[in-house]
Formats: C-alpha cells, sequence, structure tokens
C-alpha cells in the first residue's frame, strides 16, 4: 500500500522534477533530514567494507552481549559481535532490498497499467476485474504465498514484495494515464495525426514520469518496511545475514536482557524509512496541483 | 430580533462601501488586488459590478459577506450595511447577517450544492437556525420558494440530490435556497456564467423579477457587458483590481468616460447591432463551386450501457443526418448550446470519433473509416483549434518543438528548414520567435491560443475547424484572435468551420451559419440571411436569449421555464426525418421541431 | 445502489473462485518436489506416508483433475490435514480465527476514531503548528516498523511499567498488540482523512454553506465531515485488510494465538495443507467484510447509492 495516494497528476512543467526536490530540500527541513538520512544510508551501504570496524560476521570480535561501549558504540550480540559493523552492513542489503522490489513492481506495473489504459477494450475490462481481485487478496498474503511457493530467503522476500507490489503501481499507473490520456493536448495530438507510438513516448510517459518518481521513492518504505517484516518472521533473510529485520529478529529473545540489541536496527529501519517517506512527501506536496495554489 | 433601532428620517444606503482595498499581504508589500473602490447599493436597486478575469470583482463580493480566503485582507474607509460596520465583525455577528440579511449565489450550482445532501435538507437548514422554525414549517416555506422560482414538482424535488437536477434547475435552487430568509440584499456572483444562453435568460428575468416582487437589492458580479446592458440599473466597472468608473448603466453604455471602459465595450461583439468593432464583416469572397468539405447524413450515436456486456438501454443521438458544405476560402460557423452535438460533429469530420453513419468528404475524397496511416495524409488537409490552449498544449515541452512537430510528422522539412518555418509561423500568428524555446506556461491565454493556431497552420492545411476557440478568452483578447483568423484567411484562403455558442461572435466571423439543436441541423444559410430573419422556432428563441449590450433595448422577457430537451432516448427510437426545406437561394430551414416530438411520444 | 453493490458481489465471488484456483495450484508452483520439501523437516516420514500425501494433494494427476479433486474436498468442508501431527485443517483455523478479528477489529476501530480526529483537525488547523505537528507524527507513524514498535510497547509498558500482560488472552491484554496494529493505519487514515477535508473546505458548497450564517459545528459536521468522510469510508475495506494482514507481525511478537502464528508456523515448516487453508479463510474473510463496508459506502454517498457509478 502506497500511504500517499495519488489524486491526480502531478503539476508537470519541464524540468519541475528536478527543481521541485532541489527546492523542497532548500525550503523546507523536513525534506532536508529527508535527504541527509538516505544520503547516510547510501554511504553505509557504499562504503560498509571502509566504514564498519568489524567483519559483521565474524563471532566473538569483543565480548559476548555488551552494554555500547567506547569501541563497540552499538553493543555487541550474543555470539559477540559488533552492531556498529552490523548496521553498516545492513544498510546495503536493506537498501538493495527495498531498491530491486520496487523495480519489479514498477517495472511490471508500469507495462501493464499504461497499456491498459491506453489500448482499452477488453485488455482494460481484463486488468481491472485482475486489480480488483488482486486488491482483496491484499499485498502481504500475495507475499506470504510467494515466500510459502519459493521458500523463506532474502531474495525470495524480495521478489514477493516486489510481485505484491505490482497491482498497486499498475493501477497507478494506469490511473495517471487515464488522467492523461483524457486531456485535450493529446486529442491535439491526434488531431494533428500523430500515432500511438509517438504519443505515448513522446507526451504520454514525460508527463506521468515525475508523478511515478514520487510515488516509486515512497514505495522504496514501504518495500523495505514490508521485506523487513518478512525477515524478522523468519521468512526472509536467514542468520547470520546482517539485514535489518533478521538482526531484529535474532535480538528479540533478548528484549529483557540486552534491550540495546533491539533499539539500534529498528532505529536504523525508521530512519531509512522515514528519510524515503520525508523526501517523497515533500517532493509530492511541492508539485501536487491540489496542495499549493 | 429587530435591527431598525434608528434611521427612520435619513436614507442612508443599504450598503456603503468606500476605499475598499483588498489585498494578500506579504512580509514586505501589501499585494492590493481591489484598490480604492467605492460603490452603495440602495433596496430594490441592480448594482453590477463587470470586469474581465483578474479585475478583483469576485472579492469584492467575498468581502461584503465576510467570506474572503484566510489569507487576504481588507480595509476601507467605510464598509457597511445599514449602520453596522463589516469589517472586523465576530463569527457571531456575521451569522445575523449571513443567509439572513445579504444571501449569496455562486457561478457553478452543481458545485455550489452539497453533493451528499438531499436539495430539501440544504434549504430548510437556514429557516431552522435564523427563523427558529421546525421541519415541517421550514419544509412547507421551502417548497412555497421553490414555487416562486417556478421549480416544477417542488415536493419531489426536495427528495432529490443536487446530481439529479439539470443545470438550470440548480441555480433555480440556489436562488430558492438564497432565498429562504428573506433577505435585503442578493449577492449573485457570474449566476448564469455557467449556463446556455436560453437558460440564461430565465434566470436573468427570474432575477429581475424577485427583486421587484420581494423588495430585494441585488449585487450582480459579472464579466458580460450583454448580461449588465439587460439588467443592472447602476454599473461599476473594475479593471485589474482597479476602480475604473461608475455610472448608471444608460451612462456607461451611452457615455463611457474612462478608455478601458470605452475600449471594453468596443470589443463586445453586438449582435444585429449594425456596429461591428475593430473590422468591417468577411471580405474574402468564398467561390463557392468547389466544396472543400462535405458532409453527407452524418450520424453518430453513443450507446449508454447498464452494465457490463450488457446491451444498450439509452442511445445519445449526438450528431443525427447532418449534411453541409463548406467551400475554399469560406467560414461556416456552427451554433449551438451546450449537447447540441457540435463539438461531436466536428471530431466525426476529423475522424476522431467513429461515425455511425453518413460520409465526409474531404476534396472529394470520402474519408470515412480511414485507417490512420491512410487517414495522415488528409491530416494535412484539415487541422483542429480546441477552447482550452493551455490544455491543448503538451506542458512538458517547448512550444517551439510542438510547432514544428507536426512538420516533422508530416514529412514537409527537415533540419535548418524546420526551425525556419517555425520562425515564419511565429511571425505569422504575432508571436516573438525568440519565444520557441519557452513552456506553455509562460505565456498568457491569448498567446498560447496563438501558439495553437501556428501549431494548425503549420501544415498548410486548407481547412480549419476552431472548437470554441475564442470562447475561455476575455473580450479584448477575444477581438485581437478574432481579427487574426480573418487576416490569415485574407492570406492564406483557408476555410473555417468555426464551432461557436455565442452568436455574437458568428456575426463578426462567419459567412455561412449552420444552427444546430439536439443533434440536428434546424437551419442553415448566410450569416446575414439567418440572424435578421431566422425562422426555426429555435433559431429564434436563441436569438432572442443573447443579451444584446445595449440598454434602450431591453427585451420583453417571455417566462419559460422548460429546459432543454435531451438528446438521450430509448434504444429502439428511430428518428424521424427532418427534410430541409429551401427558404431562399441560401437558406434552408428544417421542417421538424424536437418539440413536437416530446409532446407526441 | 444495487447495481454498485451487484458489482462488489461479483467482484467477491470472483475473487473467492481465483482464490480456490491459486491455492490448489499452489503445490505445482513450488520449485522442486513439493512433497519432498514438506516431509524434509520430519524425519520418520517413510515412502507410504509421501505417496498417500501425492494422492491426497492430487499431484499424480493432471492439473484440471487436481483442481476438481481440491474443490470437491473444498465443498465437503474438507480442507486437508497438517503434515505434521495429522490434524484437519479446518478446525485448527476456525478455533484460532475469532481472535485474529478480534484483534484486527479493534484496531480498525482505534486507528479509524484516531485517524479521523487527527486528519479533521491537521486540515481544519491548515497552516498552524496543530498541522505541523500532527502530520510529523503521521510521517512518524508509517515509518516505524509496527514490529519494533510492537517490541518497544512491549519492553516499556509490559515489562518495565508492568501495566498490561507481556502475553496472555483477553481485553487487558489485548490493549498492546491493538495499540501497535493501528499506529501505522491511524497515521495513514489521518492522512487521508487531511486530504480528503482540505479538498472539501476548498469546494464551492462550503463557500455556500458558510454564506448561510449558520453555527461553525454545524457547517463543519453536516457539511464538511460528511462529505470529507466519503473517500475514507471507502477506503474502510483495504483497511480491514490491512489490519488483518498487519495482525499476524503483531500477534507473533505478542504470542496472540490468532491464525497469523499459525501461518508463520505454517510457512516455515513448509506445511503446504495448513498454508492452502490459511490463505482460502484469510481471503474469504477479507472479501466478506470488505463487502459489509461497501454498504455503509454506498448508504453515505447518494451518487453511488443511486446506482449512478460514473
Amino acid at each position: 500500500m502506497t500511504h500517499f495516494p495519488l489524486t491526480s497528476t502531478l503539476k508537470s512543467s519541464p524540468g519541475t522534477l528536478g527543481r521541485s526536490v532541489l527546492v523542497a530540500i532548500y525550503r523546507k527541513p523536513t525534506v532536508f533530514l529527508g535527504a541527509l538520512l538516505i544520503l547516510a544510508a547510501l554511504a553505509a551501504a557504499l562504503f560498509a567494507p571502509y566504514l564498519a570496524p568489524y567483519d559483521p560476521e565474524a563471532f566473538a570480535v569483543g565480548p559476548v552481549l555488551s552494554a555500547p561501549q567506547p569501541g563497540y558504540w552499538f553493543g555487541t550480540d550474543e555470539f559477540g559481535r559488533d552492531m556498529v559493523s552490523r548496521i553498516i552492513w545492513g544498510a546495503r542489503e536493506t537498501l538493495l532490498v527495498g531498491l530491486l522490489a520496487v523495480s519489479i513492481s514498477l517495472g511490471f506495473g508500469l507495462t501493464f497499467g499504461l497499456l491498459a489504459a491506453y489500448l482499452g477494450g477488453w485488455i482494460e475490462k481484463l486488468f481491472m476485474r485482475m486489480l480488483d481481485v488482486l486488491f482483496s487478496f491484499t499485498e502481504i498474503l500475495i507475499a506470504l504465498a510467494c515466500v510459502a511457493i519459493l521458500g523463506p530467503s532474502l531474495i525470495n522476500a524480495t521478489i514477493a514484495v516486489g510481485i505484491a507490489g505490482i497491482p498497486v503501481y499498475g493501477r497507478m499507473t494506469y490511473s495517471l494515464v487515464l488522467v492523461e490520456r483524457n486531456k485535450p493536448y493529446i486529442e491535439s495530438c491526434r488531431a494533428m495525426g500523430a500515432g500511438h507510438v509517438r504519443i505515448i513516448l513522446r507526451h504520454l510517459i514525460p508527463n506521468i514520469t515525475p508523478s511515478l518518481i514520487v510515488v516509486g521513492t515512497i514505495g522504496i518504505s514501504t518495500a523495505i518496511l514490508a521485506a523487513s517484516g518478512l525477515s524478522f518472521l523468519g521468512l526472509g533473510a536467514q542468520p547470520p545475514s546482517s539485514e535489518w529485520g533478521a538482526v531484529l529478529a535474532g535480538a528479540r529473545d533478548y528484549f529483557s536482557t540486552a534491550p540495546w540489541l533491539l533499539l539500534f536496527p529498528g532505529l536504523a529501519i525508521t530512519l531509512v524509512v522515514l528519510g524515503f517517506n520525508l523526501l517523497g512527501d515533500g517532493v509530492r506536496q511541492m508539485l501536487d496541483p491540489k496542495q499549493n495554489k | 430580533m429587530k435591527h431598525q433601532f434608528s434611521t427612520s428620517g435619513i436614507k442612508a444606503p443599504m450598503i456603503s462601501c468606500s476605499g475598499l482595498h483588498i489585498g494578500f499581504p506579504t512580509e514586505h508589500t501589501a499585494n492590493n488586488v481591489v484598490r480604492d473602490l467605492s460603490f452603495t447599493i440602495d433596496r430594490k436597486e441592480i448594482v453590477s459590478i463587470v470586469g474581465e478575469s483578474g479585475s478583483g470583482k469576485s472579492l469584492t463580493s467575498l468581502a461584503l459577506l465576510g467570506l474572503l480566503p484566510q489569507q487576504a485582507r481588507a480595509s476601507a474607509d467605510c464598509l457597511r450595511f445599514h449602520d453596522r460596520d463589516l469589517l472586523g465583525q465576530s463569527y457571531r455577528d456575521w451569522q445575523g447577517i449571513r443567509g439572513k440579511r445579504i444571501s449569496m449565489i455562486f457561478q457553478e450550482p452543481m458545485t455550489s450544492l452539497n453533493p451528499v445532501l438531499t436539495i430539501g435538507r440544504q434549504m430548510v437548514e437556514a429557516l431552522e437556525w435564523h427563523e427558529g422554525l421546525n421541519r415541517k414549517d421550514a419544509t412547507r416555506k421551502v417548497l412555497d420558494i421553490l414555487d416562486q422560482v417556478r421549480i416544477p414538482a417542488a415536493s419531489k424535488r426536495i427528495k432529490q440530490y443536487p446530481h439529479e437536477l439539470s443545470g438550470g434547475m440548480r441555480q433555480r435552487v440556489m436562488i430558492a435556497q438564497a432565498l429562504t430568509c428573506g433577505p435585503e440584499l442578493l449577492i449573485a456572483d457570474e449566476p448564469t456564467t455557467a449556463l446556455d444562453v436560453t437558460v440564461q435568460s430565465q434566470i436573468l428575468g427570474l432575477l429581475e423579477q424577485l427583486r421587484a416582487d420581494l423588495d430585494m437589492g441585488i449585487l450582480l458580479i459579472t464579466h458580460d457587458m450583454g448580461v449588465v446592458a439587460e439588467t443592472a440599473d447602476k454599473v461599476v466597472v473594475m479593471n485589474a483590481g482597479d476602480h475604473v468608473e461608475t455610472g448608471t448603466v444608460e451612462q456607461i453604455f451611452a457615455h463611457p468616460e474612462n478608455a478601458y471602459t470605452k475600449r471594453l465595450l468596443a470589443s463586445v461583439p453586438r449582435l444585429g447591432s449594425g456596429v461591428v468593432p475593430n473590422s468591417a464583416r468577411p471580405e474574402t469572397s468564398p467561390q463557392k463551386d468547389a466544396p472543400l468539405l462535405e458532409v453527407e447524413h452524418l450520424q453518430v450515436r453513443f450507446d449508454q450501457r447498464a452494465g457490463w456486456g450488457r446491451k444498450a438501454r439509452r442511445r445519445v443521438h449526438a450528431v443525427e443526418d447532418v449534411s453541409f458544405r463548406l467551400g475554399r476560402g469560406e467560414t461556416l460557423a456552427l451554433v449551438g448550446e451546450s449537447g447540441s452535438g457540435k463539438s461531436t460533429l466536428a471530431r466525426a469530420i476529423l475522424s476522431l470519433i467513429k461515425p455511425d453513419g453518413g460520409t465526409v468528404r474531404l476534396k472529394g475524397r470520402d474519408i470515412t473509416g480511414l485507417n490512420a496511416r491512410l487517414m495522415l495524409k488528409h491530416r494535412r488537409v484539415a487541422q483542429m483549434i480546441f477552447q482550452d490552449p493551455y490544455a491543448t498544449l503538451d506542458p512538458r515541452m517547448r512550444v517551439g518543438d510542438q510547432v514544428a512537430e507536426p512538420i516533422v510528422l508530416h514529412g514537409l522539412a527537415r533540419g535548418k528548414a524546420v526551425a525556419r518555418r517555425v520562425q515564419e509561423l511565429f511571425e505569422l500568428v504575432g508571436l516573438d520567435p525568440a519565444w520557441a524555446r519557452r513552456h506553455p506556461h509562460e505565456f498568457s491565454g491569448g498567446q498560447r491560443q496563438r501558439i495553437c493556431i501556428a501549431r494548425a497552420l503549420a501544415v498548410e492545411p486548407e481547412l480549419i475547424i476552431a472548437d470554441e476557440a475564442v470562447s475561455a478568452l476575455d473580450v479584448t483578447v477575444q477581438a485581437v484572435i478574432l481579427d487574426l483568423l480573418k487576416d490569415i484567411q485574407q492570406k492564406t484562403g483557408i476555410s473555417y468551420l468555426f464551432i461557436t455558442h455565442d452568436l455574437a461572435v458568428v456575426e463578426q466571423i462567419s459567412h455561412r451559419v449552420a444552427v444546430m439543436y439536439l443533434g440536428r441541423l434546424v437551419e442553415l444559410g448566410s450569416t446575414q440571411s439567418v440572424l435578421r430573419s431566422p425562422s426555426h422556432r429555435y433559431t429564434r428563441s436563441l436569438l432572442q436569449a443573447v443579451p444584446v449590450a445595449d440598454p434602450t433595448r431591453r427585451p420583453q422577457r417571455v417566462q419559460d421555464t422548460s429546459d432543454i430537451p435531451s438528446p438521450i432516448h430509448d434504444a429502439d427510437w428511430q428518428p424521424p426525418a427532418w427534410p430541409m426545406r429551401q427558404l431562399q437561394p441560401d437558406h434552408w430551414v428544417a421542417e421538424g421541431d424536437p418539440l413536437h416530438e416530446v409532446v407526441g411520444s | 445502489m444495487q447495481s454498485f453493490l451487484l458489482r462488489r458481489f461479483g467482484v467477491a465471488l470472483l475473487t473467492v473462485w481465483v482464490t480456490t484456483i491459486a491455492v490448489a495450484l499452489l503445490t505445482r508452483l513450488v520449485p522442486g518436489d513439493p512433497i519432498e520439501i514438506m516431509f524434509a523437516q520430519s524425519a520418520g516420514a517413510t515412502r507410504e506416508q509421501m505417496l498417500a500425501m501425492q494422492a491426497r494433494l492430487g499431484l499424480d494427476r493432471n492439473v484440471v483433475a487436481q483442481y476438481f479433486l481440491y474443490l470437491g474436498n473444498l465443498l465437503q468442508g474438507d480442507f486437508g490435514r497438517t503434515i505434521q501431527g495429522g490434524q484437519p485443517v479446518l478446525p485448527l483455523i476456525m478455533q484460532r480465527l475469532p481472535n485474529t478479528l478480534w484483534l484486527a477489529s479493534t484496531a480498525l476501530v482505534i486507528a479509524s476514531i484516531a485517524g479521523v480526529t487527527l486528519g479533521f483537525f491537521a486540515a481544519y488547523k491548515k497552516g498552524t503548528w496543530v498541522e505541523h505537528v500532527l502530520m510529523t507524527s503521521t510521517v512518524m507513524g508509517i515509518s516505524i516498523p509496527p514490529f519494533w514498535l510492537g517490541l518497544i510497547l512491549l519492553m516499556v509498558f509490559g515489562m518495565q511499567l508492568g501495566w498490561f500482560p507481556v502475553a496472555g488472552a483477553g481485553w487487558h491484554a489485548l490493549v498492546l498488540p491493538a495499540v501497535t496494529l493501528a499506529a501505522t493505519n491511524a497515521a495513514i487514515i489521518g492522512r487521508l482523512t487531511r486530504s480528503s477535508m482540505l479538498e472539501v473546505f476548498e469546494q464551492e458548497f462550503m463557500r455556500t454553506a458558510w454564506s448561510k450564517g449558520l453555527p461553525k459545528t454545524t457547517v463543519l459536521s453536516r457539511h464538511a465531515l460528511r462529505a470529507g468522510l466519503v473517500p475514507v469510508v471507502s477506503a474502510m475495506g483495504v483497511q480491514f485488510a490491512y489490519m488483518m494482514g498487519g495482525a499476524i507481525v503483531v500477534e507473533y511478537i505478542f504470542s496472540w494465538n490468532g491464525m497469523g502464528t499459525l501461518a508463520v508456523d505454517a510457512i516455515l515448516r513448509r506445511d503446504y495443507p495448513l498454508i492452502q487453508g490459511f490463505i482460502l479463510v484469510f481471503s474469504v474473510v477479507v472479501v466478506c467484510i470488505s463487502l459489509l463496508l461497501d454498504v455503509i459506502y454506498a448508504a453515505l454517498d447518494p451518487r453511488i447509492r443511486q446506482g449512478g457509478d460514473s
């Protein structure tokens, strides 16, 4: 589920998206914070080997179940693994999972939604009925069914979350294209003699792209939450992975004796998700013709 | 509650306003959008504030009810309703005035009524609150008022929701709702702009009559000088926030003093006044012998289905058996009200909608049912301009590229030649070629329509179909664009099929007129002949309804509450044949009238 | 109204039917031999047991025959038996279902009341610090992973303060799981309500309502709230479905004896008959509740009620 449903196509003046991102970051402290959080997570993911003090999966690099202390700022777990290193390496898996899942959802959703809305006829009707059915299934059930079929692992959980998101992005694209297709400028293109391919590639896609990018940005946060949720249940990343949901699952057994194990991975997920939400929502507000008049 | 304590001897105006400023202040500037406005309104008086878009007239009306947007600030030397200062009143103070002593109706009756409450519920609530009536008494009073605004079957209507009524009916409900507590002043903000002329005429007649019956003042906000001339006693002219001129309606129309008022009046197309502003009647003489476009028995119908895969139960007869010809260098105006099928006809001619029957011949070649590839060749011949120029331009593409697109698409030029051609076109429509690199949002409405015209001209078409191409523009801009179109016709010998609802525009630009009604042509002939001696009942009522921008020629209104009949019929309905009878060498009239058919069935 | 509800009913039937197909063929989609995967974790399985299960699931027949075998069993109320323990699936699930429904609907009520209140005030106080605080809290609400929030609440209110039991049944034990489950959705409903209310406040009929001189509360409740709640109510079915889904994680954290915990175990143990039963029951429940909520929605919006769906 996207937490920020788009009710109309975002304002699409040329170059608006890039400029709006910058303007939003500059003007709104919340968006600035969001961008900062994402940058921090990206840096951790890219430079994990250089930033992490220890091997995230190496046992007994420090004392067992030690509270945060100099040298082990986030404490250590039951195997004496350094939590700072695990969180830094975990950023890599967490971000990758989010990006990959959204790419799957967006790729298929865009194709289906675009074709259904533009071609119309029985394809559109079939698509709409399929969406109705899939929406009553709910994303969670679809994801669980996929994991049940494929078996628990991080990559399977990612695929499952990606597949579960296809109807959401499909419907989003569909309604965006529908709004856009009925605008007079598309009719004037037809009157001019432009063909379908030209209209789709030169006019439709450029005009819905900003909306889709914003939706996709926010979607990354939803995907991260869903995938880490599966890992937390033991249906995604398996030990000794340092994916944050899996780390949290391991910490669950020690939550009365070593609460710091619980604190840091949860905080890491929250902050990254918050980053994508703040950035996406801030840019959406700048571009939404209904929100700022 | 009694409100009149004093003022028995002195005759103060009901509303006195002087030095009114309204602005959207920021930290640095006041940003006034209404500056130094003064006027008064008395009982039984119709005062009109007239101005083009952005003149500040609507904000002024909202200020009188304390309904300005939150960010707006109003200040005035004096803004009084009788002896009450309207500035700085609390919500509770306003409650004693709003809906009770001053009420308001708005432009768009559909959106101005709450969609999830019944008509009755919305109408009784003011009575319940202000007069303390119980539901039963309030309902009885509401029924009386609905009767007064001539709503048939009122007891049925109050159980209905707004979306179940027609546009004219909704505006009557709005008026009735405003009248429930017997206000002293009614503010009407563009009350007829969203309505068809024949319905507009009914609503204006109703307002005039209510003023007389109910001893009530009316503040009429409008952009339409015709409406002003027909209804107002006093006129306040505004331009871009400035108070331009005030006077009686006769003064303003006969002896305007301010330059803007003069220009505004000169731009107003006047039907049949004999004085056509800015330029003379169309000069190009069309060659009648070689028809560029021949439309024969064209038919477009839309099925309304009850559900998925079910059989059509009802059918919209959007275009029914329409035939006409259009010669080279000629302008044919296609006139009709909303729902008459005129836009559908235009789209069917250009194969944007598939016709259900009949033929369209362009330069003698039948183009109905051609596929996209074969149609491409013919699209060079006929191009289209639409009503809203902003919406018809791709917001993300440079305007130069958009004008170039048809040139490239039809292979008319390559490389540098394209840019040269775009430059020529920009100059032809009076735009600076340097602006080609800009995007649509950087232009004004009139400039955007010029861009659309340039794009349509890019393929050197022989016919342009203009669908309400000037309706969305302010009158002063409208006059300029019409001149441009005529100018282009003289230079290139192009033909126009000019679709409009505005009969006054027709007279300025077209050689011949076709009147459309419920999907049919009811009258066709030379502009002169049709407008001077209309023969069909509908043409006559249409001409009668058009407001005349001349206060000395106020019409005698016939009180009529009929809506336009619907073009929707049962699926098995067969349209009767309507032969066209020739009256003169160039004047035909249909022998049939849907009014009679409705009665007949 | 009839045509709207008939259509919704049609979709509901279609959904249930498609679910039966998907569920019946689930085992076919498993990469590798599903029987071997299923019995991989139960060490003492014999060759006979495996063959019996293969026949039971219809995996030795073609796809169509397998589907009708499964459908026939379903219609007789036979949802199969679990791999481990060999218990009948349906009673096992039905025994847990009320707990899950109880949790999800309590959470939905909490989320709706909190969300609508929050969204309404955020819209009404647009541009003030009230809106900023409320909106910031909703962004936090949708960013906190529910499983983490649950663990924190458990630690603080369960362990440290000892206000609520850490696990168990009954209303006292219901508070923490329901609040955890409601948090995210309260934020979502709050955002939805706010944007819907903002749109309503901008509508021209609101200007008409203000111009009548009615008391503020009347204008806000009768005109604004009623129109503004239409899209919120229409999204309620989806919200409930998410509650049901979210319940799986929350039950796991709070050891709540619902069907979610059962499902997670089943997936981990690859107990396919149980997984199949769970998916089927889950989607039937969601479909039924959505249908119920559609009736409420139709009653609220006259444009739908009169069959004029556009």
